[in-house]
């Protein structure tokens, strides 16, 4: 035996192999033997030089070397992983980097198709931002108020009534607020318009009765001052907190605000506190808070103040861990109970219902605003069908400059890196420009929403928008990038090297024609909702209001009273109404003139259940819940209301004989549907009233809906403060308004009018919201057609470019101009038709999304289909024929030479 | 430096270069195997030194062979460098300075 291959050698070499374990990989790999045999010889040569002993007493020293260097070769194997990312991640930024300069640099060689490009993504991206803004201001920005969630209003309802939303009497209030637990708190409102006399002009301002924590359950502290508190409720203190725009507008800001006199209808208040800006409750125009208890006999009533007043709305905060479903519960178990123990006022209202208060402020809206951001949705998508069209056909001129980058090298990894950074530059770009485009786009949505959006105060280009904008606009970059780039990236570049043009006609075909098949479809979908939004809207247009509206002017006011002492306030308010009415009558080009309290098409006014008088009723017959109207003998007469029977409303009528009404068609056929109800009694809240006659169904509401049953009472037995004097004239109405506003002022300086405006225009107010949602549909439709067209050109004008020299052989071998037409056309239509087809499948399932918004027309209605085929087949064959044409002149010399 | 000092002047192996270092340290190693392994890659990370073929003569096929690389030389003439002056340094201070005269 050598000392080679002695025991001490053996025992280091078994040694180091089993300590060698405890390395990293790649030392072991790298000086692992060289190790193992230098040990073993060193071993050895000690064995050799001083014998087994000292050699073995050398192993310890190396067990504690080979331990200690592989805790150091461990430090060294980290520190190298950490450069090796660090480089990696540094080479990868600047292959990035390239791609970007490359990317800009072939944008700007082509000005024609990123100039197209740039539009294309310009126009999609900039649809989406603005209407997202609106959508993001309207309906997702939570409310100004902490823990917004938690608010809902709270009504009374009555199923024999057919009122979900009822309002709650004072003492209802009450009630819930001791004995209702999933609500923390509870406060009432009623809103009331009032006329600030003393700073500045007659002002009309919105003011509200508030019961006491009003401010607290919205979680809204004063800016200035202090809010209402309890006491104000409890001692009828004559305080008012009043708006930041008030305290703006009408105050200069002062900063002695507080303690100072505001004069509302006469009745003076003061001043003890100052809202913020974001306090926009119960509306965006309130001005100033007052005690409920403050409200007088007969405001909302027509008798002496009972449970049975209900003109308050409620508003409520949800208790921790509580939610709407179970308030609902409590708050209706609380209103049977009150049914049982008050029948006479309450024996209607046994249940409650809760809406969140977000619900009810965006109402129904949102469900419009999401069909419309999922329309401009549906855009972007052909946008990006067009534009991955356009890459491709780009792409195929660039096959030849890809299989050299393939063939030099370049994995298909980095050739997919590269085309998509491209997309995504465009697309950035693209979208830049978008934002700024939505940005003049908000504005113009905003226009022609005119007031029918709640919260537009809300809708800004602001950060969220930006940022779904980014995100938007990277998707899109990825979506219209991707497939051109994995299709792209694919091609065997020995091929495209060898052929030496491109030879992709038959390849990609089928794609492309898919995506053209696609964006026609999507563009039926939206035609055709924007068909039937336009059919829909011009039904309501064209539904009888049940008055004549041409020639009328109307003027809304409430009649100024400051200073009119309560005892004879019905007197001024009648002689006010009459000295109006006298005056206006006789301007030239007058016809007529009347007034009424609360107008149709506005909201206001309250509704009272009418019954036939004792011993009137016969079986079958029974009560009406009718809308209250106070108006003036010639009201009726000068809308164009129909007298259907018996006799217009007298003038005066004699003391002791009761007071005469009109029913509307509707309410007759409810009291009394067999019989004749004119010279018959119903019961009315003072007595009894007898019907002079029976006039035509007025829609009260708005023109959507439903004609509602009517009472009209002569306005002398109980004047109210507002009215609206409605005037029928010969010429133009807008040509009397700045006669009757002189007039009004002669007469009182002091009495500021509301609007004043011809009566077509307050219907056309009346239906603005359809017609914006409308115009909408009609806008993105039209876009959607141009940019399918458009899309349908690209491919055919690409395809004929293609088959250049094809056509140019067909033409030779005799093919006439029909010929070829037909199969350039033939072969583009043949792609649209399959795109009508497809897309108006798809309308007929998702048409049903629309069903709530629109009037007189099913979403299934065949004239809003056949307008989209006709309309987009129309486009299409338009868009078809240029490059068909092109190819039909195409000189057969010139063609065979491509 | 003492793996530096045995890659300079011509390639070695592993080996060599720890008999080598013992040899001028007196018959003590300065280090042993595994921490020389462990020297060599770093020292290779750094570019101090390379891998190189075997001088002719001497090959020895088991074995990498090491030599100096331009970076490796600069810095080992540097460390020269200073270790002189702080030598100088000394002899100046503790009177041990041939030109001075003293022991």
């Amino acid at each position: 035996m050598t000392p080679d291959d002695g025991i001490p050698a053996r025992m280091a070499g078994a040694l180091a192999r089993a300590l060698l374990r405890l390395y990293p990989r790649g030392f072991r790999e790298e000086v692992g033997l060289p190790l193992l045999g230098d040990i073993r010889h060193r071993t050895a040569e000690l064995h050799r030089r001083r014998g087994a002993i000292v050699a073995l007493l050398w192993l310890p020293r190396l067990a504690l070397s080979l331990l200690v260097t592989a805790l150091g070769s461990w430090r060294d194997e980290l520190a190298r992983a950490h450069v090796r990312e660090t480089t990696h991640s540094e080479s990868i930024m600047e292959s990035l980097l390239q791609d970007v300069r490359f990317a800009l640099r072939g944008l700007r060689r082509n000005p024609g198709f990123t100039g197209v490009a740039l539009l294309t993504l310009a126009l999609g991206i900039g649809a989406n931002t603005a209407v997202f803004s609106v959508v993001n201001g309207v309906v997702l920005r939570p409310l100004p108020y902490p823990d917004g969630d938690e608010l809902a209003l709270l009504y009374q309802s009555s199923a024999r009534r057919g009122e979900m939303f009822g309002r709650v009497s004072y003492e209802d209030l009450r009630d819930w607020q001791s004995r209702v637990h999933s609500l923390e708190s509870i406060a009432g409102f009623a809103p009331v318009p009032r006329i600030l006399i003393g700073e500045g002009d007659p002002l009309e301002v919105e003011m509200t009765y508030v019961t006491p924590g009003f401010f607290e359950v919205l979680g809204v502290r004063a800016e200035l001052g202090r809010p209402l508190q309890s006491d104000d409720q409890r001692l009828a203190l004559r305080n008012a907190v009043i708006s930041r725009t008030l305290w703006r507008t009408s105050f200069g800001e002062d900063p002695n605000i507080v303690g100072r006199r505001l004069v509302l209808n006469g009745e003076p208040y003061t001043i003890v506190g100052v809202m913020p800006e974001h306090l926009t409750y119960p509306t965006p125009e309130t001005d100033a808070w007052v005690p409920q208890s403050l409200v007088e006999p007969n405001m909302f009533s027509n008798g002496p103040p009972s449970r049975g007043d209900r003109y308050l709305q409620a508003i409520g905060r949800l208790a921790p861990g509580a939610d709407a479903v179970r308030a609902q519960r409590e708050l209706t178990a609380v209103s049977d109970e009150l049914a049982a123990i008050y029948p006479d006022s309450n024996a209607d209202w046994a249940t409650a219902t809760v809406v969140p208060l977000h619900e009810s402020i965006v109402g129904d809206v949102d469900h419009a605003l999401m069909i419309v951001l999922t329309v401009v949705g549906f855009i972007l998508l052909i946008a990006c069908a067009n534009l991955a069209n356009l890459l491709l056909a780009r792409g195929s001129a660039r096959q030849r400059e890809l299989a050299v980058r393939a063939a030099l090298g370049a994995g298909r990894g980095r050739v997919v890196r590269q085309l998509l950074t491209e997309s995504l530059v465009l697309a950035l770009l693209g979208g830049l420009l978008g934002l700024a485009l939505s940005w003049w786009g908000v504005r113009s949505v905003l226009a022609l929403s005119a007031d029918t959006l709640p919260r537009v105060q809300n809708v800004h280009v602001d950060v969220p928008v930006v940022g779904f904008t980014l995100v938007l606009t990277i998707a899109t970059g990825v979506i219209f990038g991707l497939v051109p780039a994995l299709r792209l990236a694919h091609l065997d570049p020995q091929r495209h090297l060898r052929s030496g043009r491109g030879s992709s006609a038959r390849e990609g075909k089928r794609l492309r024609s898919a995506l053209v098949v696609a964006e026609v479809a999507l563009a039926v979908l939206l035609l055709v909702g924007a068909g039937l939004m336009g059919r829909s809207f011009l039904s309501l247009r064209s539904v009888d209001p049940g008055f004549q509206p041409e020639g009328v002017l109307t003027a809304t006011m409430q009649l100024n009273h400051t200073g009119v002492p309560d005892e004879g306030m019905a007197t001024f308010l009648v002689q006010r109404r009459e000295e109006i009415l006298r005056n206006v009558r006789e301007l030239p080009g007058v016809e007529s003139a009347g007034m009424i309290n609360v107008f149709p098409l506005h909201p206001g006014g309250f509704t009272v259940e009418y019954t036939p008088a004792e011993g009137e009723a016969a079986p079958g017959e029974g009560g009406v819940h009718a809308d209250t109207r106070y108006v003036d003998p010639d009201y009726l007469p000068t809308m164009g209301i129909p007298l259907l029977r018996g006799e217009h409303l007298p003038t005066l009528w004699a003391a002791g004989e009761p007071i005469p009404v009109l029913l509307s068609e509707s309410a007759a056929r409810r009291l009394w549907p067999n019989r004749d109800p004119v010279g018959r009694m119903i019961n009315v809240p003072w007595g009894e009233s007898v019907v002079v006659g029976v006039v035509g169904d007025v829609r009260q509401v708005g023109l959507a809906q439903e004609a509602q049953p009517a009472v009209y009472f002569p306005q002398l037995m109980a004047p109210r403060l507002m009215a609206t004097l409605v005037v029928r004239t010969t010429g133009d109405p807008a040509s009397l308004a700045v006669p009757i506003r002189r007039l009004i002022e002669e007469i009182d300086p002091g009495q500021p009018i509301r609007t004043i405006q011809p009566l077509t225009d307050l219907m056309a107010e009346s239906i603005a919201r359809e017609r914006f949602f409308t115009v909408l549909f009609a806008v993105f439709g039209g876009l959607a057609l141009a940019l399918s067209a458009v899309g349908v050109y690209g491919v055919l004008a690409y395809a004929v470019r293609q088959r250049t020299q094809e056509i140019g052989v067909r033409i030779a071998l005799g093919a006439g101009a029909g010929d070829i037409l037909g199969t350039v056309a033939g072969d583009g239509m043949k792609l649209v038709a399959l795109g009508l087809l497809i897309g108006s499948a798809a309308a007929i399932g998702f048409s049903g999304v629309l069903s709530n918004q629109l009037y007189g027309v099913a979403p299934t209605d065949p004239l809003a289909f056949a307008f989209a085929i006709v309309f987009l087949g129309g486009a299409a064959l338009a868009a078809a024929w240029i490059p068909a044409r092109r190819a039909m002149r195409l000189p057969p010399q010139t063609a065979l030479r491509e | 430096m003492d793996i530096l000092l045995g890659v300079v002047d011509r390639p070695r192996h592993g080996y060599a270069i720890l008999q080598e270092a013992e040899e001028r340290a007196g018959g003590r190693p300065p280090f042993e195997i595994p921490t020389l392994y462990r020297a060599l890659r770093r020292m290779r990370d750094a570019g101090l030194i390379q891998p190189a073929e075997a001088p002719v003569p001497e090959v020895d096929e088991r074995r990498d062979y090491w030599k100096a690389t331009p970076l490796g030389r600069r810095v080992l003439a540097a460390e020269l460098e200073r270790l002189e002056i702080l030598v100088a340094t000394g002899r100046s201070r503790t009177g041990q300075d041939p030109a001075r005269g003293g022991t």
